[in-house]
């Protein structure tokens, strides 16, 4: 494993040990949108709702999954947060990716299509055809 | 009761000398705030709170009601057989807590060593616990345990209680556990003539300085009579329905008890809940009795400031402030409860 990964995880390892669960920072953001949380569901739970290390780094990896590329970094849900947790430490990596794969950004242009939204069936990448 | 003193440089002398006996917990701070943590080797907690924050973010209750307990776990493989944590009764001492999260105790003790329900993990806790608090010459603005019952060097709760006199602290010995403590120690003297008067002058002085000035008979009187009020139809537009003020109160007790599970496995746990989450009272059904934030901030407010008193004889709030502090929205209760005492 690269270092770079290894300080990496520790960092996010290190911000979610102070997650209290409160979901603050959900309920702040612009698009966490769903009218119920996959982390509120019960009938199939998805999530641990405890806070075990484990369960809140997954609720932290999948919110930041579910706004990739959607996220505008308006920084709502840092500011919400009542332990301070460094929130936009990976939605600014997930941006960056979308930046360079895409050559998008989120929040620029109204009309543009949301690339993770979005496929063409005559794409050239492989992968999309299946 | 009985007062002693103690020299400020003598003081991590005192605390140092308990780790033999003692798990000890002290408030350090970490990035820009207080946590309170457990002192590995002497001297690795600086005891001079003074400067700073005055609180730690996350309450006591987490000492005595973690967020998460496990009861038992099973294996469905082995029906009949389950596993009970053991919990420890290693004494520990608690350093440098504020009066109004000793406070809380009172909140605590009432509905989990009740007679009828008391909880065996709760009491264990309790009892293996000393609490040395600290009086607060400095309250935050965001402090009002003045108008709760309580006040910046209310020693309801705790076993000591320290007041920063400058030099030295004025120790009040207010149990037999904290006399323990004192007692083993060689810090300690009696206090010289004046000391007691400049204590007076510093509890006189913080408790000025708290200005919120609630009237919480009258909040309780209005709350009786007011269920119906339009006023909860509007208090509320501002929430965003996140467990913050719950999460982070030292009195808020409610809790969730379910299982996860992992193939054949599995846990029975309690977690913290809150009233401010849709889910809190949502039913198998499909129904829910709060459906909307005007029934939960109503919920929160009639808990903690007309059921609770009904129930207990006490309000459930310490006016520790934490809630007004970090609520997202700024939904300052003091200002909820300012309004209510002027309708
Ligand atoms: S707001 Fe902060 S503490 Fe609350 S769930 Fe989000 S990251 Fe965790
Ligand atoms: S912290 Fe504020 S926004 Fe969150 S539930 Fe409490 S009152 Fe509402
Ligand atoms: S309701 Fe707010 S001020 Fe009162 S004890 Fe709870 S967090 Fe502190
Ligand atoms: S009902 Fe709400 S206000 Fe009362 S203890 Fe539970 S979470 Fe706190
Ligand atoms: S609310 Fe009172 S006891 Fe609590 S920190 Fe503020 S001044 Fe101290």
């Amino acid at each position: 494993m690269p270092v770079s990964m290894c300080v990496c995880r520790l960092y996010f390892s290190k911000q979610s040990e102070k997650c209290i669960r409160c979901y603050a920072c959900r309920n702040a953001c612009p698009l966490c949108y769903c009218e119920v949380c996959c982390v509120d569901e019960s009938q199939p739970q998805w999530f641990g709702k405890s806070v075990a290390l484990s369960d809140t780094q997954v609720f932290h990896l999948m919110r930041t999954y579910h706004t990739a590329g959607r996220c505008v970094d308006c920084g709502a849900c840092v500011r919400a947060c009542p332990m301070d947790i460094d929130l936009r430490f990976m939605n600014k990596k997930i941006d960056k990716d979308v930046r360079e794969l895409f050559s998008y950004e989120a929040g620029m242009d109204p009309e543009a299509p949301l690339p993770l939204n979005t496929f063409k069936t005559d794409d050239e990448d492989e992968f999309i055809k299946g | 009761m009985k007062e002693k003193t103690i020299k400020k440089n003598e003081l991590a002398n005192f605390v140092a000398g308990l780790l033999s006996d003692y798990q000890v917990f002290a408030p350090a701070k970490e990035e820009e705030s207080l946590v309170l943590k457990e002192m590995q080797a002497e001297g690795d907690i600086d005891l001079d709170i003074g400067v700073g924050p005055v609180n730690t973010k996350k309450s006591i209750k987490e000492f005595f009601f973690p967020q998460k307990e496990r009861f038992f776990s099973y294996d469905l493989t082995k029906p009949g057989e389950m596993e009970e944590p053991v919990l420890s009764d290693k004494k520990r001492v608690i350093f440098g807590v504020r009066p109004c999260d000793v406070n809380s105790i009172s909140v605590f003790d009432a509905i989990f060593t009740s007679d009828q329900y008391p909880d065996p993990y709760y009491i264990k806790r309790r009892e293996r616990t000393t609490i040395v608090a600290i009086g607060c010459n400095k309250p935050e603005t965001t402090c009002f345990c003045v108008d709760t019952g309580g006040g910046p060097f209310s020693a309801d709760g705790s076993d000591l209680l320290l007041v920063d006199l400058g030099d030295e602290y004025l120790v009040q010995v207010l149990t037999e556990k904290g006399e323990t403590l004192v007692n083993g120690s060689s810090g300690f003297s009696e206090p010289k003539s004046g000391v007691l008067q400049k204590r007076d002058g510093i509890v006189e002085e913080a408790q000025k300085a708290i200005k919120s000035d609630i009237k919480i008979k009258k909040v309780k009187g209005w709350l009786d009579n007011n269920f119906d009020a339009p006023f909860w139809d509007t208090v509320h537009e501002k929430c965003i329905g996140c467990g913050t003020c719950t999460y982070l109160c030292p009195t808020c007790h409610c809790f969730d008890i379910l299982d996860e599970t992992k193939g054949e496995k599995g846990e029975r746990i309690r977690i913290w809940d809150s009233c401010m989450y849709p889910q809190f009272t949502l039913h198998a059904s499909g129904g829910n009795p709060r459906k909307s934030g005007k029934e939960r901030m109503r919920q929160r407010v009639m808990h903690k400031f007309k059921y609770f008193v009904d129930n207990n004889e006490m309000v459930a709030c310490t006016g520790c402030g934490r809630c007004v502090k970090y609520c997202p929205v700024n939904l300052d209760i003091r200002e909820v409860l300012k309004q209510i005492q002027v309708s």
